[in-house]
């Protein structure tokens, strides 16, 4: 299984792609340390607060309009004609698409989480292991949505597009109010 | 649908469509071990889409396809067959060695390091081994593409043009190699009729998702006259949809 999920995740991520994936995730964490940490999660206010929300609900359409897990032509050509099981296949390319979600997320919000946190070491890892989950539901999603048709999945996109970006019109149930200083009602929503 | 118990490569009464188009429509040939056939017919015959069922990448809508008695999807069948698809694409950001070794692993394949450099040098891909596959060639990635089909030694060989792009030298080297597999079964499609009889000795002929003729390819040739090339004998049965 380890050997299949390696493979599959050479063949869709670069080793460039990863160390500056890496490189981005180590210099935020050490920068979140030099942030004065005098305000509250609760406190935070603009640019933040909309963009969080509108990007998220942006990457969600994108992902689900997609249309389910990344399959290649090479995939089809090789990997599925391999002596293993398709769940295990399936397992896989599920988890590469789990850690190219979060990849690109953290890229985009990663300082914004980190103003979202206000210094605090407490709020970044929860924010982080928020964004991670947040991360494995939209991937989730992308799995439903690959087995609508065209029109049934932009219907479902748009639907869930809006309830993401729901926040900025104060709407606050909905996984992505941990973003907008609601955790525990965004919690409530995200984790199960 | 009775089963050929020595048959490696069974195909009974077997339908596929893509929305309202027939591709396959009801066909049935049975292939024992050891022969090597060729599938031959014009481009949109059901060529492509009967190796696929055969490689178990689809499902038929109707009809049963067996793989030495079991389903082509089933893992200990996987790994008795080779499959070369047409236009094959090898993973593009890994190098043609990265390709080979990781194939090779997943495959099981034993003494791989001696395998994957005897492929290589065979298919004179010894200077592109550290490359990425993005970099080669049409002609190189269908090397490699080769390569990656019987890097486990398959038993089985379902090949979709495999000397596509290929320049004559090294169809030549390739032709050989095919031949050097004296025990594994084939069954290659193609429309070059040359590619056909100097790989395989039976041929089953596809026009509009049916079997139209099936036999031996010398019986082919006998069918024409002393005037008349095979390609022409071929031709003529495809347009008539004879079953001679």
């Amino acid at each position: 299984m380890l050997k299949l999920l390696k493979f599959i995740l050479v063949t869709r991520f670069s080793r460039g792609f990863l160390a500056f994936i890496l490189v981005m995730l180590v210099y935020s964490i050490a920068i979140s340390f030099l942030i004065s940490h005098d305000q509250a999660s609760k406190q935070f206010n603009s640019p933040t607060s909309l963009y969080l929300p509108f990007f998220l609900s942006l990457m969600a359409l994108v992902s689900i309009l997609g249309g389910g897990i990344l399959v290649t032509k090479s995939d089809l050509d090789y990997l599925f004609t391999l002596p293993i099981e398709r769940s295990q296949i399936a397992l896989s390319l599920f988890i590469a698409q789990f850690i190219g979600t979060t990849g690109v997320i953290t890229l985009f919000t990663i300082p914004y989480i980190i103003e979202l946190s206000t210094g605090n070491y407490e709020y970044l890892m929860l924010n982080v292991m928020d964004l991670i989950a947040f991360s494995l539901f939209l991937t989730s999603l992308t799995v439903v949505s690959g087995k609508l048709n065209n029109l049934s999945r932009i219907l479902f996109g748009s639907l869930i597009s809006l309830w993401f970006i729901s926040p900025i019109f104060d709407f606050k149930l909905t996984p992505v109010s941990v973003f907008s200083g609601n955790l525990t009602v965004g919690n409530i929503f995200l984790l199960p | 649908m009775k089963r050929n118990n020595e048959a490696c490569i069974d195909v009974m009464e077997v339908h596929k469509s893509y929305g309202k188009f027939k591709a396959l429509n009801g066909i049935s040939f049975s292939i024992p071990c050891g022969e090597k056939w060729c599938l031959l017919g014009p481009n949109g015959a059901g060529k492509s889409t009967t190796l696929k069922l055969l490689a178990g990448l689809m499902e038929p809508d109707s009809g049963i396809i067996r793989i030495m008695g079991k389903s082509p999807e089933d893992d200990e069948i996987k790994r008795l067959y080779g499959y070369l698809p047409e236009d094959a694409l090898p993973y593009l950001t890994l190098s043609v060695r990265e390709n080979l070794e990781y194939i090779g692993a997943l495959r099981g394949v034993e003494g791989l390091e001696e395998r994957v450099n005897y492929l290589i040098d065979y298919l004179e891909l010894r200077e592109y081994e550290r490359k990425k596959v993005s970099s080669l060639s049409r002609g190189n990635r269908q090397k490699l593409a080769i390569a990656l089909s019987i890097i486990h030694n398959p038993k089985i060989l379902l090949l979709d043009e495999p000397l596509n792009y290929l320049d004559i030298p090294t169809q030549e080297k390739v032709i050989k190699l095919f031949n050097s597999m004296k025990d594994s079964t084939f069954l290659i499609s193609t429309h070059i009729m040359s590619v056909a009889t100097r790989l395989t000795e039976k041929a089953l002929i596809i026009s509009s998702g049916k079997i139209v003729w099936e036999g031996r390819i010398e019986d082919l040739r006998k069918m024409g006259g002393e005037d008349e090339t095979i390609e022409s004998v071929v031709a003529r049965i495809i347009t008539s949809g004879l079953n001679a």
